[in-house]
Protein backbone atom coordinates (compact mmCIF):
# COMPACT_ATOMS: atom_id res chain seq x y z
CA UNK A 1 0.00 0.00 0.00
CA UNK A 2 1.71 3.31 -1.43
CA UNK A 3 -1.37 5.87 -0.31
CA UNK A 4 -0.68 8.61 2.06
CA UNK A 5 -2.86 8.47 4.77
CA UNK A 6 -5.08 11.11 5.38
CA UNK A 7 -5.84 13.41 8.84
CA UNK A 8 -9.35 11.56 9.35
CA UNK A 9 -7.14 8.09 9.53
CA UNK A 10 -4.61 9.62 11.47
CA UNK A 11 -7.25 11.37 14.00
CA UNK A 12 -8.83 8.19 14.55
CA UNK A 13 -6.09 6.50 15.32
CA UNK A 14 -5.05 9.07 17.31
CA UNK A 15 -8.26 9.22 19.29
CA UNK A 16 -7.74 4.94 20.30
CA UNK A 17 -3.81 5.95 21.89
CA UNK A 18 -5.16 8.70 23.79
CA UNK A 19 -7.96 6.21 25.24
CA UNK A 20 -5.22 3.79 25.66
CA UNK A 21 -7.42 1.05 23.21
CA UNK A 22 -4.86 1.53 20.46
CA UNK A 23 -3.49 -2.18 19.34
CA UNK A 24 0.73 -2.42 18.03
CA UNK A 25 -0.21 -2.51 14.48
CA UNK A 26 -2.25 0.50 14.54
CA UNK A 27 0.42 2.42 16.71
CA UNK A 28 3.12 1.42 14.21
CA UNK A 29 0.88 2.66 11.33
CA UNK A 30 0.11 5.66 13.04
CA UNK A 31 3.75 6.27 13.73
CA UNK A 32 5.02 5.81 9.91
CA UNK A 33 1.10 7.81 8.92
CA UNK A 34 2.41 11.09 11.23
CA UNK A 35 6.01 10.41 10.06
CA UNK A 36 5.12 11.01 6.25
CA UNK A 37 3.52 14.00 6.92
CA UNK A 38 6.71 15.38 8.60
CA UNK A 39 6.97 16.20 12.44
CA UNK A 40 5.94 19.86 11.69
CA UNK A 41 2.53 19.00 10.11
CA UNK A 42 0.12 21.48 11.66
CA UNK A 43 -2.79 19.44 11.30
CA UNK A 44 -1.22 16.22 12.81
CA UNK A 45 0.01 18.22 15.95
CA UNK A 46 -3.78 20.18 16.17
CA UNK A 47 -5.23 16.45 16.22
CA UNK A 48 -2.92 15.20 18.31
CA UNK A 49 -3.09 17.88 20.80
CA UNK A 50 -6.54 17.82 20.99
CA UNK A 51 -7.09 14.09 21.25
CA UNK A 52 -4.99 14.30 24.40
CA UNK A 53 -7.25 17.13 25.92
CA UNK A 54 -10.09 15.06 24.87
CA UNK A 55 -8.85 11.90 27.07
CA UNK A 56 -7.79 14.16 29.85
CA UNK A 57 -11.60 15.60 29.73
CA UNK A 58 -12.45 12.08 31.14
CA UNK A 59 -10.63 11.71 33.45
CA UNK A 60 -11.79 15.28 34.41
CA UNK A 61 -14.99 14.04 34.43
CA UNK A 62 -14.56 11.47 37.30
CA UNK A 63 -15.58 13.03 40.86
CA UNK A 64 -11.76 13.89 42.65
CA UNK A 65 -10.86 11.09 45.09
CA UNK A 66 -10.15 12.47 48.25
CA UNK A 67 -6.19 11.92 48.76
CA UNK A 68 -5.58 9.98 51.85
CA UNK A 69 -3.54 11.94 54.92
CA UNK A 70 -0.07 11.98 54.36
CA UNK A 71 0.34 10.97 50.71
CA UNK A 72 1.43 14.13 49.64
CA UNK A 73 4.18 13.81 51.86
CA UNK A 74 5.22 10.38 51.36
CA UNK A 75 5.35 11.14 47.45
CA UNK A 76 7.60 13.98 48.19
CA UNK A 77 9.89 12.03 50.76
CA UNK A 78 11.01 9.94 47.97
CA UNK A 79 11.95 12.59 45.27
CA UNK A 80 15.40 12.71 46.62
CA UNK A 81 15.66 8.75 45.70
CA UNK A 82 13.89 9.41 42.99
CA UNK A 83 16.05 9.75 39.52
CA UNK A 84 16.56 13.89 39.11
CA UNK A 85 17.98 15.46 36.14
CA UNK A 86 21.62 16.28 36.56
CA UNK A 87 22.52 19.69 36.90
CA UNK A 88 24.75 21.82 34.24
CA UNK A 89 27.70 21.98 37.03
CA UNK A 90 28.02 18.43 37.75
CA UNK A 91 28.05 17.83 33.99
CA UNK A 92 31.92 17.25 33.81
CA UNK A 93 32.01 14.90 36.69
CA UNK A 94 29.23 12.46 35.30
CA UNK A 95 31.18 12.70 32.16
CA UNK A 96 34.57 11.55 33.68
CA UNK A 97 32.46 8.83 35.55
CA UNK A 98 31.22 7.27 31.87
CA UNK A 99 34.36 7.67 30.62
CA UNK A 100 35.57 5.00 33.62
CA UNK A 101 32.54 2.93 32.89
CA UNK A 102 33.41 2.89 29.26
CA UNK A 103 37.44 2.85 29.31
CA UNK A 104 36.53 -0.26 32.45
CA UNK A 105 33.89 -1.93 30.16
CA UNK A 106 36.00 -1.86 26.77
CA UNK A 107 39.28 -3.58 28.92
CA UNK A 108 36.94 -6.69 29.96
CA UNK A 109 36.67 -5.32 33.89
CA UNK A 110 33.34 -5.92 34.12
CA UNK A 111 33.59 -9.33 33.20
CA UNK A 112 36.48 -10.05 35.40
CA UNK A 113 34.75 -8.48 37.98
CA UNK A 114 31.90 -10.31 37.69
CA UNK A 115 33.35 -13.85 37.87
CA UNK A 116 35.27 -12.70 41.35
CA UNK A 117 34.84 -10.90 44.15
CA UNK A 118 32.75 -8.16 44.63
CA UNK A 119 35.59 -5.95 45.53
CA UNK A 120 35.56 -2.40 43.91
CA UNK A 121 38.55 -2.02 41.57
CA UNK A 122 39.94 1.14 40.85
CA UNK A 123 40.63 3.05 37.65
CA UNK A 124 41.89 6.97 37.17
CA UNK A 125 40.19 7.41 40.71
CA UNK A 126 37.31 6.27 40.14
CA UNK A 127 35.72 2.72 41.38
CA UNK A 128 34.51 0.20 39.29
CA UNK A 129 32.19 -2.42 41.80
CA UNK A 130 31.10 -5.77 39.35
CA UNK A 131 27.60 -7.14 40.43
CA UNK A 132 27.25 -11.37 41.12
CA UNK A 133 24.53 -12.90 39.93
CA UNK A 134 22.16 -13.45 36.90
CA UNK A 135 24.57 -14.38 34.20
CA UNK A 136 25.25 -10.77 33.69
CA UNK A 137 28.28 -8.52 33.10
CA UNK A 138 27.15 -5.80 35.19
CA UNK A 139 29.41 -3.22 37.28
CA UNK A 140 28.72 0.02 38.40
CA UNK A 141 31.29 3.23 38.37
CA UNK A 142 31.38 5.77 40.68
CA UNK A 143 34.15 8.69 42.48
CA UNK A 144 33.63 7.82 46.26
CA UNK A 145 31.97 10.76 47.55
CA UNK A 146 30.61 11.96 44.82
CA UNK A 147 26.96 11.89 43.65
CA UNK A 148 26.55 9.94 40.28
CA UNK A 149 27.45 6.71 38.73
CA UNK A 150 27.24 4.17 35.81
CA UNK A 151 25.53 0.98 35.73
CA UNK A 152 27.00 -0.69 32.78
CA UNK A 153 27.56 -4.02 31.08
CA UNK A 154 26.66 -6.81 28.70
CA UNK A 155 24.48 -10.00 28.79
CA UNK A 156 21.15 -9.32 30.35
CA UNK A 157 18.85 -11.32 29.05
CA UNK A 158 15.21 -9.05 28.06
CA UNK A 159 13.14 -8.63 31.34
CA UNK A 160 9.71 -10.67 30.46
CA UNK A 161 6.84 -9.07 28.70
CA UNK A 162 5.76 -6.12 31.17
CA UNK A 163 8.82 -5.83 33.05
CA UNK A 164 11.82 -4.14 33.59
CA UNK A 165 14.65 -4.35 35.22
CA UNK A 166 15.29 -1.45 38.35
CA UNK A 167 18.21 -0.98 40.28
CA UNK A 168 18.31 -0.33 43.71
CA UNK A 169 20.83 0.92 46.60
CA UNK A 170 20.20 -0.52 49.57
CA UNK A 171 20.71 1.31 53.12
CA UNK A 172 20.37 -0.54 56.28
CA UNK A 173 17.97 -3.04 54.66
CA UNK A 174 15.74 -0.59 53.39
CA UNK A 175 16.11 -0.10 48.92
CA UNK A 176 15.90 3.06 47.53
CA UNK A 177 15.06 3.20 43.63
CA UNK A 178 17.36 4.56 41.68
CA UNK A 179 16.33 3.83 37.53
CA UNK A 180 14.59 1.07 35.49
CA UNK A 181 16.04 -0.01 32.80
CA UNK A 182 16.08 -2.52 29.92
CA UNK A 183 19.00 -4.13 27.86
CA UNK A 184 19.58 -3.21 24.51
CA UNK A 185 20.06 -4.77 21.32
CA UNK A 186 21.31 -8.86 21.07
CA UNK A 187 24.24 -8.11 23.37
CA UNK A 188 22.03 -7.47 26.07
CA UNK A 189 23.65 -3.92 26.91
CA UNK A 190 23.58 -1.70 29.67
CA UNK A 191 24.45 1.88 30.27
CA UNK A 192 22.56 4.03 32.52
CA UNK A 193 23.14 7.07 34.39
CA UNK A 194 22.11 6.88 38.71
CA UNK A 195 22.17 9.84 40.11
CA UNK A 196 23.14 8.82 43.40
CA UNK A 197 26.40 8.19 45.91
CA UNK A 198 26.52 4.63 45.66
CA UNK A 199 28.47 4.39 48.93
CA UNK A 200 25.05 6.17 50.35
CA UNK A 201 24.02 2.74 51.02
CA UNK A 202 25.49 -1.19 52.24
CA UNK A 203 24.68 -2.87 48.95
CA UNK A 204 23.76 -2.50 45.26
CA UNK A 205 21.00 -4.81 43.33
CA UNK A 206 19.01 -5.57 40.52
CA UNK A 207 15.29 -6.73 40.78
CA UNK A 208 12.87 -7.56 37.74
CA UNK A 209 10.06 -5.44 38.28
CA UNK A 210 6.59 -5.01 36.90
CA UNK A 211 6.99 -2.00 34.04
CA UNK A 212 5.29 1.00 36.73
CA UNK A 213 8.69 1.18 37.83
CA UNK A 214 7.57 0.56 41.51
CA UNK A 215 9.40 2.34 44.71
CA UNK A 216 9.48 -0.91 46.37
CA UNK A 217 11.27 -3.69 44.85
CA UNK A 218 8.32 -6.96 44.48
CA UNK A 219 11.02 -9.88 43.82
CA UNK A 220 14.51 -10.75 45.05
CA UNK A 221 17.38 -9.40 43.25
CA UNK A 222 19.00 -11.02 40.23
CA UNK A 223 21.99 -8.95 40.06
CA UNK A 224 23.56 -7.47 43.64
CA UNK A 225 26.98 -6.95 45.50
CA UNK A 226 27.81 -5.33 48.63
CA UNK A 227 29.13 -1.56 48.53
CA UNK A 228 31.76 -1.78 51.30
CA UNK A 229 33.39 0.98 52.90
CA UNK A 230 36.15 1.87 50.16
CA UNK B 1 -6.46 35.25 27.52
CA UNK B 2 -9.04 32.88 28.83
CA UNK B 3 -9.13 30.89 32.53
CA UNK B 4 -8.26 27.39 30.59
CA UNK B 5 -5.18 29.68 29.34
CA UNK B 6 -4.27 30.80 32.72
CA UNK B 7 -4.40 27.80 34.10
CA UNK B 8 -2.31 25.93 31.26
CA UNK B 9 0.73 28.54 31.44
CA UNK B 10 0.53 28.43 35.51
CA UNK B 11 1.27 24.01 34.95
CA UNK B 12 3.87 24.52 32.92
CA UNK B 13 5.31 27.18 34.96
CA UNK B 14 5.03 24.84 38.08
CA UNK B 15 6.84 22.06 35.65
CA UNK B 16 9.48 24.51 34.82
CA UNK B 17 10.22 24.96 38.11
CA UNK B 18 10.09 20.85 38.47
CA UNK B 19 12.97 20.66 36.22
CA UNK B 20 15.23 22.83 38.08
CA UNK B 21 14.04 20.53 41.53
CA UNK B 22 11.54 22.75 42.83
CA UNK B 23 9.74 20.52 45.72
CA UNK B 24 7.01 23.49 46.36
CA UNK B 25 6.24 23.28 42.47
CA UNK B 26 6.05 19.91 42.38
CA UNK B 27 3.28 19.99 45.82
CA UNK B 28 1.48 22.58 44.25
CA UNK B 29 1.20 20.21 40.90
CA UNK B 30 0.82 17.65 42.95
CA UNK B 31 -2.10 19.12 45.29
CA UNK B 32 -4.03 20.44 42.02
CA UNK B 33 -3.53 16.53 39.80
CA UNK B 34 -3.73 13.73 42.48
CA UNK B 35 -7.31 13.99 42.99
CA UNK B 36 -7.70 13.79 39.81
CA UNK B 37 -5.05 11.06 39.00
CA UNK B 38 -6.41 8.99 42.27
CA UNK B 39 -10.24 8.76 40.70
CA UNK B 40 -8.54 7.76 37.56
CA UNK B 41 -6.60 5.19 38.79
CA UNK B 42 -8.34 3.82 41.54
CA UNK B 43 -11.51 3.59 38.60
CA UNK B 44 -9.63 1.75 36.19
CA UNK B 45 -7.83 -0.39 38.35
CA UNK B 46 -11.14 -1.23 41.08
CA UNK B 47 -7.89 -1.46 43.74
CA UNK B 48 -7.55 1.65 46.26
CA UNK B 49 -3.94 0.56 47.41
CA UNK B 50 -2.84 0.02 43.37
CA UNK B 51 -4.47 3.18 42.75
CA UNK B 52 -2.51 4.90 45.11
CA UNK B 53 0.57 3.42 44.42
CA UNK B 54 -0.01 4.16 40.55
CA UNK B 55 -0.19 7.85 41.48
CA UNK B 56 2.62 8.20 43.40
CA UNK B 57 4.83 6.77 40.67
CA UNK B 58 3.29 8.82 38.04
CA UNK B 59 4.26 11.70 39.93
CA UNK B 60 7.81 10.18 40.83
CA UNK B 61 7.81 10.10 36.83
CA UNK B 62 7.03 13.27 36.66
CA UNK B 63 9.65 14.81 38.83
CA UNK B 64 12.24 12.23 37.10
CA UNK B 65 11.10 13.03 33.51
CA UNK B 66 9.75 16.49 33.46
CA UNK B 67 11.94 17.19 30.56
CA UNK B 68 9.97 14.67 28.27
CA UNK B 69 6.97 17.03 28.39
CA UNK B 70 6.26 18.23 24.94
CA UNK B 71 4.11 21.34 25.26
CA UNK B 72 3.41 20.47 21.35
CA UNK B 73 1.57 17.09 22.10
CA UNK B 74 -0.99 19.00 24.72
CA UNK B 75 -1.50 20.57 28.36
CA UNK B 76 1.12 19.27 31.11
CA UNK B 77 -2.36 17.94 32.60
CA UNK B 78 -3.16 15.87 29.76
CA UNK B 79 0.16 14.84 29.86
CA UNK B 80 0.15 13.86 33.38
CA UNK B 81 -3.41 12.22 33.16
CA UNK B 82 -2.04 10.47 30.22
CA UNK B 83 1.01 9.18 32.13
CA UNK B 84 -1.61 7.71 34.91
CA UNK B 85 -4.38 6.60 32.79
CA UNK B 86 -1.39 4.54 30.80
CA UNK B 87 0.15 3.17 33.98
CA UNK B 88 -3.26 1.75 35.29
CA UNK B 89 -4.34 0.48 32.02
CA UNK B 90 -1.00 -1.56 32.09
CA UNK B 91 -1.96 -3.21 35.72
CA UNK B 92 -5.33 -4.03 34.77
CA UNK B 93 -4.14 -5.61 31.44
CA UNK B 94 -1.35 -7.43 33.72
CA UNK B 95 -4.23 -8.80 35.66
CA UNK B 96 -5.91 -11.88 34.01
CA UNK B 97 -9.71 -10.43 35.70
CA UNK B 98 -9.43 -7.80 32.89
CA UNK B 99 -12.81 -8.85 31.64
CA UNK B 100 -14.54 -9.31 35.30
CA UNK B 101 -12.97 -5.72 36.23
CA UNK B 102 -14.25 -4.01 33.19
CA UNK B 103 -18.11 -5.55 33.67
CA UNK B 104 -17.60 -4.41 37.38
CA UNK B 105 -16.71 -1.07 36.21
CA UNK B 106 -19.86 -0.82 34.04
CA UNK B 107 -22.22 -2.51 36.53
CA UNK B 108 -21.19 -0.25 39.85
CA UNK B 109 -21.13 3.17 38.92
CA UNK B 110 -21.29 4.46 35.01
CA UNK B 111 -18.73 7.55 34.88
CA UNK B 112 -21.82 9.66 33.53
CA UNK B 113 -24.58 10.45 35.75
CA UNK B 114 -25.19 13.75 35.94
CA UNK B 115 -27.38 12.94 39.30
CA UNK B 116 -24.40 12.24 40.90
CA UNK B 117 -23.73 15.77 40.93
CA UNK B 118 -26.50 16.30 43.23
CA UNK B 119 -24.99 13.86 45.60
CA UNK B 120 -21.56 15.76 45.57
CA UNK B 121 -22.87 19.17 46.64
CA UNK B 122 -23.37 21.97 45.61
CA UNK B 123 -20.08 23.22 42.94
CA UNK B 124 -19.21 20.86 40.38
CA UNK B 125 -16.51 22.41 38.52
CA UNK B 126 -17.19 23.86 34.75
CA UNK B 127 -15.16 21.75 32.75
CA UNK B 128 -16.01 18.40 34.40
CA UNK B 129 -19.89 19.26 34.15
CA UNK B 130 -19.48 19.78 30.90
CA UNK B 131 -17.61 16.72 30.11
CA UNK B 132 -20.34 14.71 31.97
CA UNK B 133 -23.32 16.16 30.30
CA UNK B 134 -20.90 15.80 26.68
CA UNK B 135 -20.97 12.23 27.79
CA UNK B 136 -24.09 11.59 29.03
CA UNK B 137 -25.46 13.13 25.63
CA UNK B 138 -23.46 10.16 23.52
CA UNK B 139 -25.59 7.54 21.68
CA UNK B 140 -25.20 4.69 24.16
CA UNK B 141 -23.33 2.47 21.99
CA UNK B 142 -20.29 5.49 21.82
CA UNK B 143 -20.70 6.04 24.83
CA UNK B 144 -20.14 2.40 25.74
CA UNK B 145 -16.78 1.82 23.55
CA UNK B 146 -15.34 5.20 25.19
CA UNK B 147 -16.00 3.82 28.85
CA UNK B 148 -14.80 0.24 28.04
CA UNK B 149 -12.04 1.78 26.41
CA UNK B 150 -10.87 4.75 28.56
CA UNK B 151 -12.58 3.49 31.72
CA UNK B 152 -12.56 0.06 31.28
CA UNK B 153 -8.52 -0.20 30.10
CA UNK B 154 -9.95 -2.80 27.28
CA UNK B 155 -8.16 -2.43 23.61
CA UNK B 156 -9.93 -1.85 20.69
CA UNK B 157 -9.90 -5.37 19.23
CA UNK B 158 -10.76 -6.69 23.51
CA UNK B 159 -14.13 -4.63 23.00
CA UNK B 160 -14.65 -6.11 19.62
CA UNK B 161 -14.85 -9.18 20.60
CA UNK B 162 -16.88 -8.63 23.44
CA UNK B 163 -19.24 -6.27 21.75
CA UNK B 164 -19.28 -8.65 18.73
CA UNK B 165 -18.84 -6.23 16.96
CA UNK B 166 -16.61 -5.48 13.59
CA UNK B 167 -13.11 -3.89 14.76
CA UNK B 168 -14.27 -0.72 12.14
CA UNK B 169 -17.04 -0.50 14.14
CA UNK B 170 -15.29 -0.12 17.37
CA UNK B 171 -13.14 2.50 15.64
CA UNK B 172 -15.57 4.94 13.91
CA UNK B 173 -17.55 4.75 17.31
CA UNK B 174 -14.73 6.14 19.62
CA UNK B 175 -13.66 8.62 16.76
CA UNK B 176 -17.46 10.29 16.71
CA UNK B 177 -17.58 9.94 20.71
CA UNK B 178 -14.00 12.00 20.51
CA UNK B 179 -15.29 14.61 18.10
CA UNK B 180 -18.01 14.82 20.51
CA UNK B 181 -16.08 15.63 23.70
CA UNK B 182 -13.83 17.51 22.01
CA UNK B 183 -16.64 20.05 20.44
CA UNK B 184 -18.17 20.17 24.15
CA UNK B 185 -14.79 20.95 25.78
CA UNK B 186 -13.66 23.45 22.91
CA UNK B 187 -17.77 25.08 23.65
CA UNK B 188 -16.83 25.04 27.50
CA UNK B 189 -13.43 26.82 26.90
CA UNK B 190 -15.16 29.88 24.96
Amino acid sequence: MSGRVDHEEIEALLALRALGGIEPDDERRLERAMASHGADCPECRRLERAQAEAAAGLAVALPPAELPDGLEDRVVAKLSGARARPGRRRIREITAVAAVAVLAFAAGWAVRGARGPAVPSTLAGSRVLALQGAEAHLSVAYRPGRTGAFLFGSGLPPAPSGRVYELWIIRDGLPIPQTCFEPRGRGGAVLEFVDAEPRSGDTIAVTVEPSACPSAPTSEPVLSAPIGSV
Amino acid sequence: MGALDLVQAHDRELLARIRLGDEEAFRDLFRRYAPTALALAGRITRDPNLAQEITQEAFLAVWRSSDAYDPGQGSVRAWLVGIVHHRAVDAVRRQTAEQRRAERALAVDPPVDVAEEALEGIEVPRERRAVREALAALPPPQREVIELMYYGGLSQSAIAERLSLPLGTVKSRTLLAMRRLRAALMEDAR
